[in-house]
């Protein structure tokens, strides 16, 4: 199984802060195929308007890896570049 | 550069049905409200209560239960619905957010099995998107809600949101009694992928019948059954059915499904 599937189906995934993302990293996700949103909005188990900075602080990835999921990542999935 | 929100929701509102063209009139959604229950209203649609209720916390009940549980969630009503668009833009500021990826609340249930009332009620939600991401000065991009009951309708809309602000096409797992594999959707497929459009897959079900089957004995919503699952078996299927060889520019995303169980999928 290529370690790059989904990332060659162009499929994106977001990820939430209970996932274990370091994991998700070096598994079959790869760095480039995961994303994060805050649920805005809403107010249910996903909610959480602090998500892309809690990432950032407790997430247990490098600066770069925080900047892919929040930044690069979303641009190329919403095709924002 | 900056941060991009990659999931954030607009709640919809009275306003939402002012962007109805003068014939479409007759399909606006009423509000109603439970006696019971001050934290929700109910769409009626076609005389039927339909749609994802809108949610009509205050404040002060966000800030509460943010404090019980230990995430933060406080909203104002005027940011949600975005009566206030640029409150909302001061409060991702304040977050740190450059970008929000705007989804509906609405159609994440199934509105209609009616053409027209869907064709109708779409139309109107992206009009209404379209003049909230001219306010917001490019900062609230959307994803556009398509009337898929009626193709050419839902290509003619999804035109339209690609020159107003719209930057993907929001679909369901189910829609209606259609899996996403399903060629009929095909030639949206197609345009989206010409338009680079992507597909977001956010947890929803459009099909009442198997939202109504996974409903809890005592009548509350268990998400997870009646909404996140499907969402797990969509990616499956959209792999397994050959969709990103058929369409290989086109990018499907997974939204507000967590990401743990997709190792799991693709093993």
């Amino acid at each position: 199984m290529p370690n790059d599937l989904l990332e060659r189906c162009g499929i994106f995934v977001t990820c939430q802060i209970g996932d274990d993302v370091p994991y998700l990293i070096k598994s079959c996700m790869g760095e480039n195929t995961l994303m994060i949103g805050t649920d805005y909005g809403h107010a249910d188990s996903s909610t959480e308007l602090d998500a892309l900075t809690t990432l950032k602080d407790g997430g247990g990835i490098s600066a770069e890896q925080h900047r892919k999921i929040v930044e690069d990542n979303p641009r190329v999935f919403y095709g924002l570049n | 550069m900056g941060w991009v929100d990659a999931d954030a929701h607009v709640v919809e509102s009275p306003l939402t049905w002012d962007y109805l063209t003068p014939s479409e009139r007759k399909f606006r959604p009423q509000l109603f409200k439970p006696e019971d229950d001050d934290q929700k209203a109910h769409w009626v649609i076609d005389g039927k209560i339909r749609g994802l209720f809108r949610f009509t916390f205050s404040k002060e009940d966000l800030d509460k239960k943010s404090a019980q549980i230990g995430r933060e969630m406080s909203t104002t009503m005027a940011t949600r619905d975005l009566a206030d668009v640029a409150a909302r833009i001061q409060h991702m500021d304040e977050l740190g957010i450059d970008i929000q990826i705007l989804y509906t609340s609405i159609f994440l249930d199934q509105v209609t099995e009616r053409p027209d009332t869907e064709v109708a009620l779409c139309g109107s939600y992206n009009r209404w998107m379209a003049d909230v991401w001219k306010q917001s000065k490019g900062r609230l991009r959307w994803m556009a809600c398509l009337p898929l009951l009626s193709m050419p309708d839902a290509l003619d809309q999804l035109e339209f949101a690609k020159e107003n602000g719209g930057c993907g096409v929001f679909m369901r797992p189910l829609e209606g009694a259609r899996q996403i594999s399903d060629p009929y959707f095909f030639p949206m497929y197609e345009q989206a992928e010409k338009l680079n459009f992507c597909i977001g897959l956010h947890q929803s079900n459009g099909s009442a019948a198997a939202v109504d089957m996974m409903i809890n004995p005592d009548g509350s919503r268990d998400f997870f059954n009646q909404y996140r699952i499907f969402n797990v078996g969509a990616m499956f299927r959209i792999i397994n059915c050959g969709i990103p060889q058929k369409f290989p520019k086109l990018r499907f995303g997974f939204i507000e499904t967590a990401a743990s169980w997709v190792p799991w999928v693709i093993y």
